[in-house]
């Protein structure tokens, strides 16, 4: 059966001397696994389609109980030029593959999923450099909600109660913040970090407001959301572009964010 | 199951690169009608190229003595260095016969979802060649993916203290294809990278 879907090309590997597969997260079909002929020669027929970080429309030859499919054509849709052409983008686009990677199973559709990565790439191209981050945290939130691991931020997972300003919790394993009183349980976090974090979860990219960011730990939401996956999300390997980039980011100055946010 | 032996054979034949099971039994039962001694004159070449062939201390070309044929032959332009991502892409640029200068192989490219970082590649050392020599001109030639793009980004930072002229090889559209086809990417690099004519 001839396929056409839209996709976001996720990593490739070399297959050949000429040939590569290709990680593929469709909007219809979910992850699939592509087979491309003759890519690696300087004349394919494909192009640019197959670099990774590239949103493209694809034909493949779909057969059932196949591992790997064989792609026929790719178009790209948006090359997503400015993240491929700065450095930290780059590893921050990458880290976002690499996660929609992680967090899916092969052929398991889920178009808003789609979008959300699409948004958030989008996001990376166009983001103030020194709020690099947010897109990233903005994906692994949203794209952990879409597939049925929504971390819960609005109020004590408890109890329900509202948070307060000071001695807040987070447990990794109840999935969300905790208040005052059952903050025992998890781990101490800040105010600002939290409430950043869940106002992530409520709007697209152009509704977040980043002046939220002032006060942020950058290494606070590193750890929490770490923690959270390690529990929630089997983990058979140890995120490589995530490392890559956090390690980037620890690098820079400004932590927490304070001046130049107002700027963004 | 003819053998137990050539069954190892052709196993040992199909992990080379472009050598399918079908093959690698092919060349596995050709090499059984040759005489021993043919035989084990290949077996001989393959041992002695492994033993002898080393790196390169200067540019990590592959070398059966110390520096290799590049680096000290003094008819080449030592004020030029280019930088490739591996050594297959040095013999590649060796065939074109047109480029007089010296290389450095970085072997790899930076690439975070494979977890391959600055500190992977041969950077150090292309830094160390920079502060300790003559060169002039630094020409990054990594390949264009997106991986050889982060490279050479990632380059052109550390390159900025030296007094060198960094350039980059054109990307773009291969010769004979047809332009009609071309992407939007491998167009507009094309573009990005015109020259007066
Ligand atoms: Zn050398």
């Amino acid at each position: 059966m001839i396929c056409h879907t839209d996709g976001l090309v996720l990593r490739g590997f070399r297959m050949s001397e000429s040939s590569k597969v290709v990680v593929l997260f469709s909007r219809d079909y979910g992850k699939l696994r592509l087979v491309a002929k003759g890519a690696r020669r300087p004349k394919s027929k494909f192009g640019a389609s197959l670099e990774p970080m590239t949103w493209g429309r694809y034909v493949f030859y779909r057969q059932d109980n196949r591992e790997l499919q064989i792609l026929s054509e790719g178009d790209i849709a948006h090359a997503f030029e400015p993240v491929k052409q700065h450095y930290g983008r780059m590893a921050a686009g990458s880290a976002i593959c690499e996660f929609l990677d992680h967090i899916t199973e092969d052929e398991d559709r889920n178009p808003l999923l789609f979008s959300i990565a699409l948004e958030a790439m989008r996001w990376v191209g166009s983001i103030a450099e020194i709020a690099l981050d947010v897109p990233v945290w903005y994906f692994q939130i949203r794209a952990a909600g879409a597939v049925g691991y929504r971390p819960h931020m609005s109020g004590c997972v408890q109890c329900g109660a509202r948070l307060q300003r000071h001695r807040l919790g987070f447990s990794p394993g109840l999935g969300g913040t905790l208040c005052d009183k059952h903050a025992g349980v998890g781990m101490r976090v800040q105010f600002e970090t939290v409430n950043f974090m869940a106002h992530l979860q409520v709007g697209r990219p152009d509704r977040i407001d980043l002046s939220l960011l002032r006060g942020v730990n950058r290494a606070e939401v590193t750890r929490i959301l770490r923690a959270f996956f390690d529990q929630h999300i089997e983990s058979r390997y140890r995120p490589k572009a995530l490392d890559f980039f956090e390690r980037l980011r620890a690098a820079e100055p400004a932590l927490p964010y304070g001046a130049g946010i107002q700027d963004l | 199951m003819a053998s137990e032996a050539i069954e190892k054979l052709i196993a040992a034949l199909n992990r080379l690169p472009g050598i399918g099971a079908k093959t690698a039994r092919r060349l596995a039962l050709e090499m059984l009608t040759w005489d021993t001694d043919e035989v084990r004159e290949l077996a001989d070449l393959m041992v002695d190229v492994k033993t002898r062939v080393r790196r390169c201390s200067i540019c990590f070309n592959l070398t059966e003595v110390e520096p290799c044929s590049v680096c000290s032959d003094m008819r080449r332009d030592r004020s030029s260095v280019m930088v490739i991502d591996f050594i297959g892409d040095l013999l590649a640029f060796e065939r074109t016969g047109l480029y007089r200068g010296l290389y450095h192989v970085l072997d790899g490219r930076i690439s975070p979802l494979d977890g391959i970082g600055p500190e992977d590649l041969n950077i150090s050392q292309l830094l160390h060649r920079l502060r300790h020599g003559e060169i002039r001109e630094v020409i990054l030639a990594n390949g264009p993916t997106v991986e050889g793009d982060a490279t050479a980004q990632y380059l052109s930072q550390c390159l900025t203290p030296f007094e060198v002229s960094v350039t980059q090889i054109a990307r773009g559209l291969p010769v004979g294809s047809d332009l009609a086809l071309a992407d939007q990417v491998t167009l507009s690099r094309a573009l990005e990278g015109r020259r007066e004519y």
